[in-house]
């Protein structure tokens, strides 16, 4: 159809569109990645969810129980990499019960049957078994990506398969897992052939790893761009590994810790010196002030810096940073107090994100200078900054609001005040207009956690003003049901909803059911509900699921108990599946 | 450690017109029952990591108003949570992998929340809601049947080597265990 062509009969000239064979479809469809896209092009026609379908590569599931993994293969046949989710959120901090299900085998079993060709799997908080290892090891002939964040239940047996048994695997990214030590060396079962590896991450392992194994598999990796040490690795290995891996571009530390001589000293600096590709650090567990400068020929070059592991303080830490300029990521403990935020405030003016974790959480009388002037600081000088996460002990509604107004470009906002139900340290008031303020001026908002003392005024504001907020986070707030009704009724675009100790009760619930089926989940714990509001939530909307978590009753049947019955815990989620059928004997589906 | 029993739904959460403009604020659930380990527990054990950042003397520090901590605030990560406790200064861990035969995953236990073997048990069957037995010294010894039990209790010493649990005193045996094991009595 050339530019110049007759205009004289369209509709004659070209062929109709629906008369295109499926295989042009499903090549058109290759060039169209994001999920949300393809998933409304899909609902468009028969022919284009035909193509869709025969055409995606890669698959999300964003709640392990939403689908089953068989209805997942039967209608993406050609799926090369698949991301499955288990628990919810609140999981990451202790609230859900340790055998609240999640089990990765069924996935693992269904996309063996499936998806033979199969090139990439993530499990992300769920529980992965040692059996799972070695069905993915043995089942797919060109694996090359696994990547397991937050799960449990496997152990080093597990991860020998890997080893072995993946001729061609290009990432083992394990982040957060809880990995069983069996005293085996499983690097050393990657074959002496092996040589494809571009991203190692072990740091979440606990036990030795054997350093001579691990050196030569770094010395025959020449695409090695990620290693990801763990603590066991002690500093003076690190520097023979960096030598053998000059071209580097993400390092995560082992223990950077050592009494101070000046040999090692210089042996780390040079071998630092010679990572002229290194961007992303990690790791620096223990670190000692001492050794920092050996970073220092580095640091012009990082973009992404995570210290969270770092119980490291003072004028070093600080210096160190403060040399950074580059960073758009930084991630460390409120030890760098309020005036080493000064210092990034002053120094890293490319900031996107920002993370300050507790280091002593529990204890009140720690001395950590770490207020909301750091974070006032911050956002008034580092213009890209569009996600914090923020832990101190005080606030005031005035910082909020200036931090509002400096920063309208935040995607990502949370702050947690340690004690709950903190109020502005200076007004005494509660935490309302603060946050308000943050939902007013932060149009693009999509993720938000409150904290401190806070009042249903709050969330009339976040209901009306957080358009595009997609997860909302809150513990200990509010004062009556309004408040929720305030959030399910308002903030059109939410999708994950998760509360804890609120005083939030049936009815605003019940009242807005319908809300809960254009969301992925709703978890809420010790708040004011009833197994009655349950009971009518599940018969009003057969499609979400419906669980109940009690935990002091016991395995109590649902069916003994009357409606008036307080639940301690929901989760709500809409699934095509139905109900589950390998909840433990504290969750029950209503 | 998040365990089925240990949480309360929160019956205190103050619903009044306004909330109390209060710091402290009202516990939301009864304490988890912890015997005080400040002073019983003088084993010389290099249980956790010493922090250079952390003053020696403690003993100057004045009790706060929620001293107590939660097991589930502030919303951090096990991993980061489990490396601020083991360098927390008062608050010493012993945290041990227990597994059950036949289920596939372990769990974590602190063992310095525990007084002795009696606590240890009686934790157990209630995590994993079976009858356990242990290999008591002094029972032991005097050939004493015990009731019988569906599983016995093992442990994983510095060597490797299984022992049974109740070997040797509490004190020594915290020094010693690596992994728990609870191990069904039919197959022993």
């Amino acid at each position: 159809m050339g530019r110049g062509g007759s205009r004289a009969s369209p509709a004659a000239a070209a062929p109709p569109w629906h008369a295109l064979p499926d295989e042009v479809w499903e090549h058109a469809f290759s060039f169209l990645p994001a999920d949300s896209d393809r998933g409304a092009a899909a609902a468009s026609c028969r022919s284009w969810l035909r193509a869709e379908r025969r055409s995606r590569r890669r698959l999300a599931v964003a709640n392990c129980y939403a689908a089953s993994p068989q209805d997942a293969v039967d209608r993406f046949p050609s799926v090369r990499a698949v991301e499955v989710k288990g628990k919810p959120h609140f999981a990451d901090f202790g609230l859900v019960p340790p055998a609240w299900g999640a089990a990765a085998a069924p996935w693992v079993e269904a996309a063996a049957d499936g998806w033979p060709l199969l090139e990439e799997l993530s499990f992300k908080r769920m529980v992965v078994t040692d059996d799972c290892l070695e069905i993915i090891a043995a089942s797919f002939r060109n694996f090359q990506v696994l990547r397991l964040v937050s799960c449990e239940g496997f152990s080093t047996a597990g991860l020998s398969a890997i080893a072995s048994g993946c001729r061609n695997l290009r990432e083992l990214d394990l982040q957060e897992n809880e990995i069983e030590d069996c005293s085996i060396q499983w690097l050393n079962l990657f074959p002496e052939s092996f040589t494809s590896l571009v991203t190692l991450n072990f740091s979440c392992l606990e036990g030795d790893v054997n350093i001579t194994v691990l050196d030569r598999l770094v010395t025959r990796c020449h695409n090695l761009k990620t290693l990801k040490l763990n603590n066991a690795i002690p500093l003076d290995k690190l520097a023979n590994l960096l030598r053998k891996a000059p071209q580097i571009v993400e390092l995560g530390t082992g223990k950077f810790s050592a009494d101070y001589h000046l040999d090692l000293f210089l042996k780390l600096e040079s071998a630092f010196s010679g990572c002229k590709s290194l961007r992303r650090l990690s790791g620096a567990w223990d670190a000692v002030p001492e050794y920092l400068p050996a970073f220092y020929c580095v640091c012009e070059g990082l973009t992404s810096l995570n210290l969270s592991y770092a119980t490291v303080r003072g004028p070093e830490l600080i210096k160190f940073i403060g040399r950074c300029k580059n960073l758009q990521l930084l991630w460390v403990m409120d030890l760098i107090e309020d005036r080493g935020l000064a210092v990034v405030a002053s120094s890293c003016n490319k900031l996107q994100e920002l993370r300050v974790f507790p280091s002593a959480p529990f204890d009140a009388a720690e001395q950590v200078s770490l207020t909301e002037r750091g974070l006032v600081d911050v956002s008034a000088s580092c213009p890209m900054l569009e996600s914090v996460l923020y832990f101190c002990r005080r606030m005031t509604n005035e910082a909020l609001i200036t931090i509002a107004k400096n920063r309208p470009n935040f995607t990502c906002f949370r702050l947690c005040i340690l004690e709950p139900h903190t109020p502005d340290y200076i007004t005494h008031q509660p935490l309302d207009v603060g946050f308000s303020a943050i939902v007013e001026s932060c149009k693009g908002l999509r993720r938000l956690s409150v904290s401190g003392l806070l009042t249903d005024n709050v969330f009339k504001s976040i209901g009306a003003h957080a358009d595009r907020l997609e997860m909302l986070s809150i513990a200990f707030a509010g004062n009556s049901d309004l408040g929720l009704h305030y959030i399910l009724s308002g903030c059109k675009s939410l999708k994950k909803l998760e509360i804890r100790d609120c005083p939030f009760g049936d009815k605003p619930l019940l009242a807005n059911a319908a809300k809960l089926e254009t969301m992925r989940s709703l978890w809420m714990s010790s708040c004011s509900l009833t197994l009655g509001a349950c009971r009518q939530l599940a018969r009003k909307m057969p499609r979400l699921s419906v669980e109940v978590m009690n935990y002091s009753r016991g395995a109590c049947p649902l069916d003994s108990l009357t409606d008036e019955s307080p639940i301690e815990t929901i989760y709500v989620y809409r699934t095509i599946a139905g109900p589950r059928s390998d909840t433990p004997a504290c969750v029950q589906i209503v | 450690m998040a365990e089925c029993s240990v949480r309360s739904p929160s019956s205190s959460m103050d619903s009044s017109s306004h909330p109390a403009l209060s710091t402290t604020p009202s516990p939301r659930r009864p304490p988890p029952s912890r015997t005080d380990l400040s002073t019983d527990l003088q084993l010389g054990l290099s249980l956790s990591p010493a922090s250079s950042l952390l003053p020696a003397d403690t003993s100057s520090v004045p009790s706060t108003p929620r001293n107590q901590e939660l097991p589930d605030w502030p919303p951090i990560k096990p991993f980061l949570r489990s490396a601020l406790t083991a360098s927390a200064r008062r608050r010493r861990t012993l945290f041990v992998k227990v597994y059950m035969e036949g289920v596939p995953i372990g769990r974590k236990l602190d063992l310095l929340l525990l007084d002795g073997y009696n606590s240890l048990l009686a934790k157990l069957r209630h995590m994993f809601k079976t009858t356990i037995t242990y290999a008591d010294v002094m029972e032991y010894h005097q050939q004493v049947l015990r009731e019988k039990a569906a599983h016995v209790l093992t442990y994983e010493d510095q060597d490797g080597d299984w022992m049974m649990v109740g070997d040797v005193p509490w004190e020594l045996f915290l020094a010693s265990v690596k992994k728990l094991r609870i191990a069904r009595t039919d197959k022993c």
